[in-house]
C-alpha cells in the first residue's frame, strides 16, 4: 500500500478513528491487524517470512535475557546469523551466486549452485535491522525481552514506518505501546500537517524531478554533459523529497496516533561536509550503524590507520545495505574516502594550526562543494551499472555550457522544478519548521487546504512507488 | 464517551467505503447507476468519452458522440434464418443492442474472446461466426488455443435450450486474494470519492494547466495532429505492439495468419460453423492520421494475404475513403456512423452467404 495512493488514505482514516474508539487494551491488535494488512497489500505471502523473524527474535530475546554468559552469547550470535541469513537469501544470493559464476568463469569453471531468482520482500532490510536493533539491546542488557508477542511483533510491524523506516530503537517504540495514548488535537493537527507536506515533497517534487532524472539517465548515450550534470542535481533533489516525503508521512500518520517516531532527515543539503551530510541524512540508519558497528569497532578512540579502516566498513556496509550491486558498493566506498579525506584535511589543518575563518562566504561555498560531491557519487546509487556510471560521469566532467538541454521537461516545467527547489530550501531554512508553527485555527486549515490543493493541482499521479520501498 | 462514538462512526464509515470499493461487481453496478445520474453527484465516467475521461481537457468535451441512429438499408427485405454469433469486443457490445441491424440474422449472440462462454449450436440451423477485433488488441488472435478453449458451442440439450442473447457481460467471481487486495480499489476510491459532476471542473482545471503551461496531457492519451482527435497512446506510440506504428516483422504477421486459419478450420471443420468471418477494425489513428509515423500496415498485410483462409469483412479502404468523421472525437470507439459503415459490409457478407 502505497502512501501515495488513496488506498492508504481511507486506510488510514479508518485506523486512526478505529484506534481512539478502542480501550486501550485492545488497540494493538488493531494495530497489528492493519500492519499485517498494510504489508500484505503488496505481495501476501511475504507475511510468513517477516513472521518467521519475529518468532525467532521474540523467542530468542527471551532466551538471551534468561541465559548465562556463554550461552547468552551463543543464542544471540545465532539470532543475528538468521536474521543476516534472511537478508542474505532474499537480498543478496542473486549478488553473490552471479559473481561467484562470473570468478569462476574466470578459472574456467562452471558454477555448481543454480541461479534462483527472489522477488525482494518489501522493506526487508529495515525491518531486519529493526529487529537486529531489539536483540542487541536485549543482549547489551539496555533492554528488557518484551515478554508480549502481540507488542513485540507489532515493534517489528507497526505500519507507519514498516517498509522504509524511520528505523527505530526498542528503547523508544516498546513503551510506546504500553502507554495509553489519549486523543490530542494537537497531535492530529500536527501530524496531519506533516504528512501533507510529506505528500507535497513526493507527488509535487519528487515525482516531477523523477520525469527529468528518469528521461535523463534512462537515455544517458543521447544526452549531453549539461543534461546529465542537470539530472544529477535533480536526482539529489528528487531522492531527498521522496524520502524524507516517505518519512515525514510515516512520522505525521504515527503521530496522529499519538507515537512519536525518530527523526530521520535534518536538512541534508546544508551540511558543510560530506561528514556532516551523513549525521543528518537518514538519521536512524546512521545512527544505527554508528551504534551497531562503529563503535563496538572501536570507533575514533583508535590508531588512525583503525580508524579509517572502521569508517570504510562501516560505509561498505552502508552501501551494501541498499542493494546487493557494485554499483551501491561503490557508492559507499566512495562517500567513505571523501570522509577520511575530509578528516585527514581537518587533521592536517589543526596541525598547521591555519587560522579558522568564519564567513557567510565560506559556509555557503562548503555547502555547495559538500552538495555537489554528495550528487555526483549519487550517479553511483542511481545507475544500474558501474560502467554506465562511469559513462554519465565522463559526460559530466566533460560538460560545455554550450550544450543542449533535453530532459523532457519544457522551459516552464524546468522552472517550475527550479522554483519548487528554491521554495523546499527556503522552507527549511528560513522559515521555523512547519509543523512546529502557531497559527490560528483559520490559518491552519488555510494552511492544509493550500497544501492539498497544490498538492493535487500541480501533483504527478502515477502511483510512483517511493525509491528506498526497494531496500 | 461522546468522541469515542464520533471516532467509531468515522471508523466504520471508511472501513465500509473500503469494503465497498473493494468489491468489483458491486463498483460495476454502481458505475452503471451513478453514470446515469445527471444532478452535481453523478459520474462524468462515460458520459463525454473514455479518452475524455483519461485526460479531462475541456476542449474535448462533448456530450454529441453518438450522431446518427443504426438503420443500415439493406437489413429490411431480407428473411430472418440465420444465427450470428459474433465474439467481439467493445465495438460491439456497446453499440450493438438488438440483432435486426444485422440482414437476415433471426438470433444474435455475442461475447469477449477470452471469457468462457458455451452458447447452443444447433447445426440444423444456418450458424455464422464473427471474429470481430480491434487492430490494437489483434496480437489477442496468437493465443487461438485460450480462444478454443473458452469459447466451446454445444449441442442443443432440449427443444427448449435454443440460442440466447447475451447483453450483459457477466463478471466471473474473483479469488479470494483480489477480493481481499483489489488491483482495482484506488480507481475505486477515486470513483466513490472523487468521480462527482461537481468536482469536474477542478479535474479540467489541472489538466489545462499541465497541458498549457508543462506541455503534459495523461500519459494514456495522445492529441491529433490536427487537435481535433484524441487518440489512444497505445496506439500511436512506437514502441507499444497495439500502436499502428509499431514494426511488425513478417514472422509475426505469418504467426497470425496461422492462428486465425487455425481458428477458422477449427470453429468450420470441426465444430461446424456454416462460415466463420474476419473483421478487424482499424485503430483511428490509421484512418485519421496516418502520417504521425509509419504505419505498419497491419490491416492490408492480413487480409490480402494469401494463406488467410478466413474471409474477411474489410472496412480499411472504406474508411479511408469516408468523407464525414466514422470515429468518436474523445472516445476510442467509432460513432454510429462508422457502425454503419462496418453494418453494410457486414450485411453485404451475410446476404450473400
Amino acid at each position: 500500500m502505497l502512501f501515495n495512493s488513496l488506498q492508504f488514505f481511507v486506510f488510514f482514516i479508518c485506523i486512526t478513528a478505529l484506534y481512539f474508539a478502542l480501550k486501550h487494551r485492545y488497540r494493538w491488535i488493531l494495530l497489528l491487524a492493519a500492519s499485517c494488512y498494510f504489508y500484505m497489500a503488496f505481495i501476501p505471502v511475504y507475511i510468513l517470512i517477516l513472521a518467521m523473524l519475529i518468532v525467532v527474535d521474540y523467542v530468542a530475546g527471551l532466551l538471551i535475557e534468561n541465559a548465562r554468559e556463554k550461552r547468552r552469547k551463543w543464542i544471540f550470535i545465532t539470532s543475528i546469523v538468521v536474521n543476516i541469513a534472511m537478508l542474505a537469501i532474499f537480498k543478496y544470493f542473486m549478488f553473490f551466486n552471479s559473481n561467484l559464476t562470473a570468478f569462476l568463469h574466470i578459472f574456467g569453471q562452471h558454477n555448481p549452485i543454480p541461479l534462483i531468482k527472489f522477488i525482494l520482500p518489501l522493506g526487508l532490510s529495515f525491518h531486519t535491522f529493526q529487529a537486529m536493533s531489539y536483540l542487541i539491546e536485549v543482549y547489551r542488557g539496555d533492554q528488557k525481552a518484551e515478554r508480549h508477542f502481540g507488542i513485540y511483533s507489532l515493534y517489528v510491524m507497526f505500519y507507519p514506518q514498516l517498509v522504509a523506516g524511520p528505523i527505530e530503537r526498542p528503547q523508544n517504540l516498546l513503551p510506546q505501546f504500553k502507554q495509553e495514548h489519549h486523543f490530542d488535537a494537537g497531535n492530529l493537527k500536527s501530524g496531519l500537517l506533516q504528512m501533507a507536506v510529506g505528500l507535497f515533497k513526493k507527488v509535487v517534487i519528487a515525482d516531477r524531478l523523477a520525469i527529468a532524472v528518469d528521461y535523463g539517465f534512462g537515455d544517458y548515450t543521447n544526452q549531453s554533459g549539461l543534461s546529465l550534470t542537470i539530472a544529477a542535481l535533480l536526482y539529489s533533489f528528487q531522492i531527498y523529497c521522496d524520502f524524507s516525503g516517505y518519512s515525514d508521512i510515516a512520522i505525521g500518520a504515527a503521530r496522529c496516533m499519538g507515537f512519536k517516531l525518530m527523526t530521520n532527515f535534518n536538512t541534508p543539503y546544508l551540511a558543510r561536509s560530506v561528514s556532516e551530510y551523513w549525521r543528518r541524512w537518514h538519521i536512524s540508519l546512521s545512527t544505527w550503524f554508528k551504534d551497531y558497528v562503529y563503535i563496538p569497532l572501536g570507533g575514533s578512540r583508535v590508531t588512525i590507520p583503525r580508524f579509517y579502516l572502521n569508517l570504510m566498513i562501516v560505509f561498505l556496509l552502508s552501501g551494501l545495505w541498499h542493494g546487493a550491486s557494485w554499483t551501491f558498493v561503490v557508492w559507499g566506498g566512495l562517500n567513505g574516502i571523501i570522509v577520511i579525506i575530509e578528516h585527514s584535511l581537518g587533521k592536517l589543518k589543526h596541525k598547521m594550526r591555519l587560522p579558522q575563518v568564519h564567513s557567510r562566504v565560506k559556509e555557503i561555498l562548503s555547502i555547495t562543494i559538500a552538495f555537489l560531491l554528495v550528487s555526483l557519487v549519487r550517479v553511483f546509487f542511481r545507475a544500474p551499472e558501474i560502467g554506465q556510471a562511469g559513462e554519465i560521469l565522463k559526460r559530466i566532467f566533460t560538460m560545455s555550457f554550450n550544450d543542449v538541454i533535453n530532459l523532457s521537461l519544457n522551459s516552464n516545467e524546468l522552472y517550475f522544478s527550479l522554483f519548487l527547489i528554491v521554495v523546499l530550501v527556503l522552507f527549511e531554512t528560513r522559515w521555523p519548521k512547519i509543523t512546529e508553527m502557531k497559527t490560528t485555527k483559520l490559518g491552519y486549515y488555510l494552511l492544509m487546504a493550500g497544501i492539498l490543493f497544490s498538492c493535487y493541482l500541480f501533483g504527478v499521479f502515477n502511483y510512483r512507488q517511493f525509491i528506498y520501498f526497494q531496500f | 464517551m461522546r468522541k469515542r462514538w464520533l471516532f467509531t462512526f468515522i471508523g466504520l464509515l471508511f472501513l465500509a467505503l473500503y469494503t465497498m470499493s473493494s468489491n468489483t461487481h458491486l463498483m460495476m453496478d454502481l458505475l452503471e447507476k451513478r453514470s446515469k445520474v445527471s444532478s452535481a453527484f453523478g459520474a462524468d465516467r462515460s458520459r463525454y468519452g473514455d479518452l475524455y475521461y483519461m485526460c479531462f481537457l475541456p476542449q474535448y468535451k462533448s456530450s454529441n458522440r453518438l450522431l446518427e441512429n443504426i438503420k443500415p438499408d439493406s437489413v429490411f427485405d431480407k428473411k430472418r434464418e440465420i444465427n450470428l454469433y459474433a465474439i467481439c469486443n467493445s465495438y460491439l457490445l456497446s453499440f450493438i443492442q438488438t440483432p435486426k441491424v444485422f440482414a437476415g440474422v433471426k438470433k444474435y449472440w455475442q461475447e469477449r474472446a477470452l471469457n468462457p462462454q458455451s452458447p447452443v449450436l444447433d447445426t440444423t440451423q444456418k450458424n455464422i461466426l464473427l471474429l470481430q477485433v480491434t487492430e490494437r488488441s489483434v496480437m489477442m488472435f496468437l493465443y487461438a488455443d485460450r480462444i478454443i478453449k473458452n469459447f466451446k458451442p454445444h449441442a442443443p440439450q432440449g427443444p427448449s435450450d435454443t440460442l440466447k442473447y447475451i447483453n450483459k457481460y457477466e463478471i466471473p467471481p474473483f479469488p479470494l486474494k483480489e477480493q481481499i487486495f483489489s488491483p482495482r480499489l484506488n480507481e475505486a476510491l477515486e470513483f466513490n470519492l472523487f468521480d462527482y459532476r461537481f468536482i469536474t471542473p477542478v479535474k479540467e482545471l489541472k489538466a489545462t494547466i499541465n497541458h498549457k503551461f508543462f506541455g503534459r496531457i495523461s500519459p494514456g492519451v495522445v492529441i491529433s495532429p490536427d487537435n481535433k482527435y484524441l487518440f489512444l497512446s497505445s496506439t500511436v506510440k512506437k514502441s507499444a505492439i497495439s500502436s499502428s506504428f509499431y514494426p511488425l516483422s513478417d514472422a509475426q504477421i505469418n504467426k497470425l495468419i496461422a492462428s486465425f486459419n487455425k481458428l477458422y478450420t477449427h470453429y468450420k471443420e470441426v465444430v461446424g460453423f456454416d462460415e466463420v468471418y474476419l473483421s478487424i477494425i482499424p485503430n483511428p489513428v490509421t484512418i485519421v492520421a496516418p502520417e504521425m509515423d509509419t504505419y505498419n500496415n497491419l490491416l492490408p498485410r492480413i487480409q490480402q494475404n494469401p494463406d488467410l483462409k478466413v474471409p474477411t469483412i474489410d472496412v480499411y479502404e472504406k474508411f479511408k475513403q469516408a468523407r464525414q468523421p466514422i470515429y468518436q472525437y474523445a472516445d476510442t470507439h467509432w460513432n454510429n456512423r462508422g457502425l454503419n459503415l462496418w453494418l453494410e459490409e457486414v450485411n453485404k457478407k451475410l446476404i450473400n452467404n
